[in-house]
């Protein structure tokens, strides 16, 4: 089956053409075509300014993500979208460019939760079939095992996202890359490799949830002090990362799980992706980090998700559609799981 | 009798061990290499300085639990008295006891604990001991800490409850009625803002377990 996955939660519109096969856990992604916003240095994203550039580029992305494929509209089975969570302004882009296809070609439209979608392509992509996941992006930060029929959230963040714990403090130091929408993240790890003197930051994990905020606070208190900026890149991945690795270890234990999944678009830092071999050492589970030209947000991750879905009878009516912008991914029903061996 | 590891948690390595003539768990919360040293260490002897320090407030508020016997911070080992017994999760299994009996009185346990200032972080069958004698003894104070909060109290017995309905699912209604019946009389005025964040903590829908 052929199925065109639109992503637009935020900085990123995303279209992509994945192959499904009719049964099993296989398929190929056959494109994936995104255009990312940039927001203006030093700024975080803009919802509006983010949906308008959406708008502008959709006709365009999914054009190319069709040609790419070699797949034309009528071939297609479904049209899956982002339904959430994320930003209104930019689910809304994605919403009504789907709805405006499916209504057109007739095709059936399947709704897809982002974060199920990281986790999912994820297990596409690295042969992981029951694991541990570390989802870590700017709007997500979770570990997460599959339990009962959804993807259950074993811990998680109190406060802020990782990613947003790396863009606020690369936005206070001046470390964001404007190409790449603002993210504090890939400078940090730059500046981090500088270094190997720790300061000792906040470190807080309450039972199997963490949290950020302490750390953010005194890493900017420490720069404005004068600390050295290599040092608290440094110390800032070590702390946070290290309270991360620490839930993955108890929910490796707790559980009995052998696999550990990284995803998201934190998932691309080699740091927190060597720190996560190491863990799983302890105990003789595999770590299956997503291929980094996949970590991020892109179409490919709705395509799939909306692939597994719509196989397994997933329909949402276009009068229904709506986009949520806050969507639990505990609640969402997943059909199509345990995976048969 | 050597040293003889029967344990290898997410935190700590257990070993049943001989010190001066005592059985003893020795507890070493061991190092993790992907931890940046300074931190590592830092971790580890603050939590071993944490439950030896609960563990030597709970007895004094007069809540059953082992004996600190020694505490090496730099090795982050903790020397703690072996507690004979059998653990409630096996006696509710072989049908061995008065559930309802037994679970009253960890109800009173848990909320002398409770009202000491302490929440234990990790109440499971597997951690409570029933002596020969009868006494009943709290174990595995790895994950406590001081706190008063609703919200901390509360996940102390949404963990339990957790662990009974996943563990016991026969008993498990009989035992938590007894343990609600019996914290909530002890806790009095204070259960209503308790029983509110439980429930909050239901809705949340959080799995602790998902073995």
């Amino acid at each position: 089956m052929l199925i065109l996955g639109i992503e637009s939660t935020a900085h990123t519109f995303g279209a992509s053409v994945v192959e499904i096969s009719p049964e099993g856990y296989e398929g190929r992604i056959l494109s994936d075509v995104k255009d990312v916003y940039r927001a203006p240095e030093g700024y975080g994203i803009h919802p509006r300014e983010a949906s308008r550039h959406h708008a502008e580029c959709a006709a365009r992305v999914v054009r190319d993500a069709l040609e790419a494929s070699h797949v034309t509209m009528n071939e297609l089975d479904a049209i899956a979208y982002s339904m959430g969570p994320g930003l209104g302004p930019c689910l809304r882009v994605g919403a009504t460019v789907a709805r405006a296809l499916a209504v057109h070609f007739n095709l059936p439209l399947v709704p897809v939760n982002h974060a199920i979608g990281h986790i999912e392509l994820g297990c596409l992509l690295t042969g992981a079939r029951d694991p541990i996941v570390l989802l870590v992006s700017g709007g997500h930060t979770t570990i997460t095992a599959f339990a009962g029929g959804r993807w259950r959230i074993f811990g998680e963040t109190l406060d802020m996202s990782i990613g947003q714990l790396l863009d606020r403090f690369g936005r206070e130091t001046g470390l964001t890359v404007p190409e790449q929408a603002g993210f504090g993240g890939p400078k940090i790890e730059e500046y981090a490799l500088r270094s190997n003197n720790y300061i000792p930051l906040p470190y807080t994990v309450k039972g199997n949830d963490v949290s950020f905020s302490g750390i953010l606070t005194s890493a900017k208190r420490l720069y404005r002090e004068g600390a050295r900026l290599e040092d608290l890149c440094y110390s800032l991945q070590e702390t946070a990362y290290a309270m991360l690795a620490e839930v993955v270890e108890r929910a490796l234990a707790f559980t009995g799980r052998r696999e550990l999944l990284l995803v998201g678009g934190v998932a691309a830092n080699k740091r927190l992706r060597s720190m996560l071999d190491e863990v799983v050492g302890r105990y003789n589970a595999t770590s299956y980090l997503v291929p980094v030209g996949y970590s991020g947000d892109c179409g490919a991750q709705i395509a799939w998700t909306g692939g597994l879905a719509f196989r397994a009878g997933v329909r949402v009516r276009v009068e229904a559609s709506f986009v949520r912008q806050s969507w639990r991914m505990d609640r969402v029903p997943i059909p199509w799981r345990p995976l048969k061996s | 009798m050597g040293s003889v590891l029967i344990r290898r948690g997410a935190e700590a390595d257990l070993f049943l061990d001989e010190w001066y003539g005592h059985r003893v768990i020795r507890k070493v919360r061991t190092p993790r290499s992907y931890r940046h040293p300074k931190l590592d260490a830092e971790i580890r002897a603050a939590r071993t300085i944490r439950e030896a320090s609960v563990l030597v407030d709970a007895k004094r508020a007069g809540v059953p639990a082992p004996l600190v016997l020694f505490m090496n911070t730099k090795e982050a080992e903790l020397i703690i008295q072996y507690i004979e017994g059998e653990r409630l999760k096996e006696l509710i299994e072989d049908h061995a006891i008065d559930v309802r009996r037994e679970f009253a009185r960890v109800g009173y346990l848990v909320a002398k604990l409770h009202r000491a200032g302490i929440v234990h972080g990790d109440i499971t069958t597997s951690n409570l001991i029933r002596r020969k004698d009868g006494g009943l003894i709290l174990l595995d104070f790895g994950l406590a800490g001081y706190s008063v909060r609703d919200e901390d109290r509360a996940v102390d017995i949404h963990l339990l409850k957790e662990s009974l309905l996943s563990a016991h699912p026969e008993a498990a209604e009989e035992a938590l009625d007894a343990f609600l019946g019996a914290y909530s009389r002890s806790m009095g005025r204070e259960w209503g803002a308790i029983q509110m964040r439980l429930k909050e903590i239901e809705m949340r829908g959080r799995y602790a377990r998902l073995g």
